[in-house]
């Protein structure tokens, strides 16, 4: 029946009733702003994670005591090399630094620039990395938030820290991150894993944990068994613990928002009901006139249908472009703080775009499907009533 | 053309304020005949219209329309017999106020499988017979009642139906207007369309057609 006489006669209609559809666009677009940039938000960071925690140890063991974590010792590594099914263990040496002028807190990460796997790490991270050049001087590597808080205090090529044991010792910026990796970057400064034990007050027979790599995901379940058998006092943190840590994480903090779009969702489609249900009188003869001249109430419910379905794409359409829009060309301002918090420094973060088209049509039918379902009931309701009635 | 037998209708049936507004009416309308239904408001000549024009369905009877039985055909076939075979022509013009006269007499054909030039072509012959191509473009809302009035006629014949159903036609036109309408009713009648209208006007006693009287649902024949 659809032919283009039908859209010609369509396009007559919205364009008729410009002035009732216009607050409807509006507070339809803004909705699915709001959830657009929610779920792309959230996905992205999602997507973040999952790269970065690919290129993550299978286990971390760390050493406690009073329920603290402390030091490891180093022999520990040697014997966890021994269990079957360990490919590397790696001690790793990082920790927090107070920064006094600002009451921060920075995270100094050493690495063993000598070994091959973290190297490469680091090269995906900083692509055009000199180490040769890196090693030669006391030189770092920093993130965002950090370049950010040092330039504050004028510290712009280098920065003086204090050993626990008060020595001051000067470190020179290499480099820094780049804004893609902030999220987890920001805070965190890179150097020697011999600087980082001097500056941590780490000693050479201890590191802060220790990184173990198992490469046959099914014997995820034994190592972890033996592992824990090992020592009294250890503490073994795994992979799939730290992905659903972050996983909680922001579906929690998607979970609210979604809660409190799906309050607001639930009240539109009912102002959305309550309008098209007292529809106009104007409306109403529209409909009987329709009728009468031979429009069947299948004609007359798919040209309501079809005039309600062009409002809800176009809003659509604009409000997921818009959030497209703000969430990976301006980053999501005031959303990302919700999302990101300000556990230390705050963020300054450059998200991968990334669209995932499944998600796009979930958030199309969540949208879609109520929509016209509280445009299709009034519409049905008085396409039934008798024409002359109607036009009355 | 039109044969209606033993027709009645009752409104809200089976409940407390049912009324029955026509009451055991049988009418033959003849091939290209005018028939007047007149009556006063409340009589049951516009019942009898959309009985007619399967805008409604009759309590009890049977209504054939050009060979078809209609008093009980389910909404889509109703409504293709509607936009293939009825013209209607309503007191209250009832024309989409924001649209062009074209545009209005397009309305009916819109939901039809034509091509673009086909309904130009109809609507162009209906506007012409009507006498309001020169306001083609203008919207409704700025049209005077006498022009209105054209492109309600031009709309219903735009489907060249065989059956014309007009309901008080002239109860919103001046004498000027309401004498040119009953102008293009002469016009219509003598292209062979088959007429009827529901009025309680005494200005189409002037017409030279079969006048029926309704009463109180009771077709009084005169």
């Amino acid at each position: 029946m659809q032919n283009k006489l039908f859209y010609n006669f369509l396009f007559l209609l919205l364009l008729k009733h410009r002035i009732k559809h216009i607050s409807i666009f509006i507070i339809s677009t803004l909705i699915v702003f709001i959830l657009s940039s929610v779920v792309l938000l959230s996905n992205a960071l999602q997507e973040e994670i999952n790269t970065t925690l690919d290129s993550q140890a299978d286990f971390v063991i760390q050493k406690m005591r009073a329920g603290k974590s402390v030091n490891t010792p180093l022999s520990w590594s040697d014997e966890f090399r021994e269990i079957e099914g360990i490919s590397q263990a790696q001690p790793r040496v990082y920790g927090q630094y107070f920064f006094k002028p600002n009451a921060e807190h920075f995270t100094i990460v050493g690495i063993d620039f000598f070994d091959e796997q973290k190297s490469k790490n680091l090269q995906k991270l900083i692509t055009n990395l000199d180490m040769k050049k890196f090693l030669e001087k006391p030189n770092m590597l920093i993130g965002h938030g950090v370049k950010a808080l040092l330039d504050k205090y004028y510290f712009f090529d280098y920065y003086v820290f204090k050993t626990p044991h008060q020595k001051k010792r000067k470190v020179n910026i290499y480099q820094i991150f780049p804004k893609e990796s902030s999220l987890l970057s920001n805070d965190m400064i890179i150097m020697d894993i011999d600087l980082a034990r001097e500056i941590l007050g780490i000693s050479e027979e201890q590191s802060t944990d220790i990184a173990l790599y198992n490469p046959n995901e099914l014997e995820a379940e034994n190592i972890y068994v033996k592992l824990v058998l090992k020592h009294a006092d250890i503490r073994v943190i795994q992979k799939s613990d730290i992905a659903k840590a972050y996983k909680r994480l922001f579906n929690y903090k998607g979970g609210l928002f979604l809660i409190l779009y799906m309050i607001v969702l639930l009240t539109f489609m009912m102002i959305l009901y309550q309008r098209y249900s007292m529809v106009q009188s104007s409306d109403k003869k529209e409909i009987g006139i329709l009728r009468a001249l031979g429009w069947s109430i299948k004609d007359v419910i798919i040209l309501k249908v079809t005039e309600s379905f062009m409002v809800a794409f176009g809003a659509f359409l604009l409000g997921f472009i818009l959030a497209f829009f703000f969430v990976f060309v301006l980053d999501a301002p005031l959303l990302s703080n919700i999302f990101y918090g300000y556990a230390n420094l705050p963020m300054d973060i450059s998200l991968h775009r990334s669209i995932d088209f499944s998600l796009v049509s979930l958030l199309f039918l969540f949208y879609i499907l109520p929509f016209m379902t509280a445009v299709l009931i009034p519409s049905w309701k008085a396409s039934v009533i008798d024409p002359l009635e109607a036009m009355r | 053309m039109i044969q209606l037998e033993n027709i009645n209708k009752i409104y809200n049936e089976s409940r407390p304020n049912s009324f029955q507004a026509l009451k055991d009416i049988s009418l033959h309308v003849g091939k290209g005949e005018l028939l007047i239904l007149k009556g006063v408001s409340g009589s049951g000549k516009s019942t009898l219209l959309s009985i007619m024009g399967s805008l409604i369905k009759p309590s009890s009877g049977s209504v054939i329309v050009d060979g078809e039985s209609i008093a009980k055909l389910p909404d889509l076939h109703a409504s293709n017999f509607r936009a293939q075979k009825l013209g209607f022509i309503f007191q209250s013009f009832n024309l989409f106020e924001a649209l062009s006269v074209a545009d209005n007499v397009a309305i009916l054909l819109t939901n039809q499988s034509l091509t673009l030039e086909a309904l130009h072509v109809s609507v162009s012959d209906a506007m012409e017979i009507a006498h309001i191509s020169h306001k083609k473009d203008t919207e409704v809302r700025l049209l005077s009642g006498g022009e209105k009035q054209r492109c309600a006629i031009a709309r219903a014949l735009v489907n060249s139906p065989k059956v014309i159903l007009c309901d008080e036609p002239t109860a919103n036109l001046d004498s000027i207007n309401s004498q040119k309408f009953i102008a293009t009713i002469k016009e219509l009648n003598a292209l062979g369309k088959t007429i009827v209208i529901a009025t309680h006007d005494p200005i189409f006693e002037t017409l030279d057609a079969r006048v029926v009287n309704i009463e109180n649902g009771i077709l009084l024949k005169r």
